[in-house]
């Protein structure tokens, strides 16, 4: 597309937005924001940015990866502030939200998600709810420990248990899949 | 479960805190060390992380119709101030009604919370009312912070036991609430109420008039009538509520000057005289007689920061080209 858009073509750009992106989008900046909240305003904002530069949006092609691009950077952004905000500086912590941001340019893995879901059913009962109400309810340690009537320390030890058995399930699910990848590679050779 | 060596939980436990937000800053120093060490650390880290992200996306959904809707009406509104010469914006009523309803309302509180502390004498309230000319800032025991305009009134128990946060209040009060999902915070006005989980909004309430506004400046806000009419509003978003009729409407909020009284910064993009004038009335708690010939085209961009009245004036006489003089205790324009 060279010419600008006219008014009705940018409604439907904005409506397929909201039906095609919105709902990922919004994922994807709850990876580093923990709060629904937040996500679904930064992911709004960009929105209405762009609306209000309609007039230069030019192509729609590349439209998807400049949203991802934007809140990205837009979380970025937000975290700094944040950080800035809570007066101490905590250099490192922002060092790795910048690492988690620029390793996840895939934004859709509905595979890993799934097997995700499946290796959290299969984990030990006390150490499955723990990590479900931390990840899914978002609760601190403190509130898990007194809902439970456990120690912090015992809470912190679930959640570290949870983790390394959630990557060791999904480390036997990347083998796999190196394994059914070679065996088709194999077979084209032959 | 496989057997993990206690040196390879260290920075399992680290991940794990720093996932959960849990860590301190020196812990997230000896996580990031530990993950520029090398290569495999760094890849064990990112996995992990992925695993945490991967896992929330399940349980989690996000409502793309209403998120369009309300873009829509945001879209419309733009349009029409953008299309309008003037800016009309409803007169604000609660100004004036500040001095007439201190009295009555400071006395409404006392006997509101003497009634209360009988019938509860469990949970001690605290009543905070501001009597001075400044912003009073009352920290929660929650965490939370609230400020409040002159004449305005808070009540809180010393401690949020159960599964809300309730607190009642009086005038305008600034909220910044402390994210609790889990204990939302419910302002109880009259017979409405306002509910956050953790957000920061302004809210005005008109206890003679019945009526109260609620301005978000970020998070999502419910607003309830007692028949259970309610809209929810985030960012930008105003929403006013009738408590006789249990009316309650939402608008986009196109006062930017809603906050001065808090933060002591006017603000004027591109202003035409009328709502100049409007504003520095509010904020300063002045009268000011203007005749309606005064040239509309004439438009002001400034920030007045903390600036005192004659100051303001000062400038506004030179940017409109006009005389403001003080006759008794009104401010009176002249071409």
């Amino acid at each position: 597309m060279s010419q600008s858009l006219n008014n009705s073509e940018a409604e439907q750009i904005f409506a397929d937005i909201y039906k095609k992106h919105y709902h990922e989008l919004c994922i994807y900046a709850i990876r580093f924001l923990k709060d629904e909240d937040e996500a679904e305003e930064i992911v709004q904002e960009i929105i209405f940015k762009l609306w209000e530069q309609r007039e230069q949006l030019e192509s729609v092609n590349s439209l998807r990866s400049y949203l991802y691009r934007s809140v990205h950077n837009r979380c970025l952004n937000y975290i700094k502030h944040q950080l800035h905000k809570n007066k101490y500086s905590d250099k490192a912590y922002l060092e790795m939200k910048k690492l988690e941001l620029e390793s996840t340019e895939d934004y859709q893995n509905k595979e890993l998600e799934e097997k995700v879901h499946f290796a959290i059913s299969e984990l030990p009962d006390r150490c499955k709810e723990v990590f479900q109400m931390s990840r899914f309810e978002g609760k601190k340690n403190k509130e898990i420990s007194e809902h439970l009537g456990i120690s912090v320390k015992a809470v912190e030890a679930n959640i570290t248990r949870a983790l390394s058995s959630l990557r060791e399930s999904l480390d036997k699910y990347l083998k796999i899949e190196l394994i059914v990848i070679m065996a088709v590679f194999l077979r084209h050779l032959m | 479960m496989a057997i993990i060596k206690n040196k390879q939980m260290e920075h399992l436990d680290l991940i794990g805190k720093y996932l959960t937000e849990e860590s301190s800053p020196q812990e997230n120093e000896s996580l990031l060390a530990w993950i520029t060490l090398n290569h495999e650390n760094k890849q064990e880290f990112l996995e992990i992380c992925n695993i945490w992200n991967a896992g929330k996306r399940i349980n989690t959904s996000f409502d793309h119709t209403k998120a369009y809707n309300s873009f829509l009406r945001k879209t419309q509104e733009t349009a029409s101030v953008d299309d309008a010469t003037t800016i009309a914006l409803q007169p604000s009523k609660t100004r004036q009604l500040w001095s007439r309803i201190a009295i009555p309302v400071a006395a409404a509180m006392v006997i509101s919370f003497g009634l209360f502390y009988i019938f509860r004498p469990t949970t001690k309230q605290n009543t905070f009312a501001n009597t001075s000319n400044s912003v009073q800032t009352v920290k929660l025991p929650d965490g939370s912070v609230a400020y409040l305009h002159k004449s305005a009134s808070l009540t809180v128990p010393s401690e949020f036991i159960g599964s809300t946060r309730p607190v009642s209040m009086n005038g305008e009060i600034y909220f910044e609430i402390a994210k609790n999902k889990v204990k939302p915070f419910i302002i109880s006005i009259g017979t409405a109420s306002v509910t956050v989980k953790g957000t920061t909004f302004n809210v005005a309430y008109d206890s003679v008039k019945g009526n109260c506004n609620v301005i978000v400046n970020s998070g999502t806000v419910v607003l309830a009538a007692q028949n259970n009419n309610s809209v929810t509003l985030t960012k930008t978003e105003k929403g006013y509520i009738d408590i006789k009729t249990n009316h309650v409407t939402e608008t986009i909020n196109d006062d930017i000057n809603f906050l001065s009284w808090k933060t002591g910064v006017l603000v004027f993009k591109n202003a035409d005289y009328k709502q100049v004038f409007k504003d520095v009335e509010r904020h300063y708690g002045i009268t000011i007689n203007c005749p309606s010939d005064l040239d509309g085209k004439l438009a002001l961009t400034a920030t007045f920061d903390h600036e005192n009245v004659n100051s303001t004036l000062k400038v506004i006489e030179l940017m409109f080209n006009v005389k403001i003089d003080k006759q008794n205790s009104i401010f009176v324009v002249r071409k």
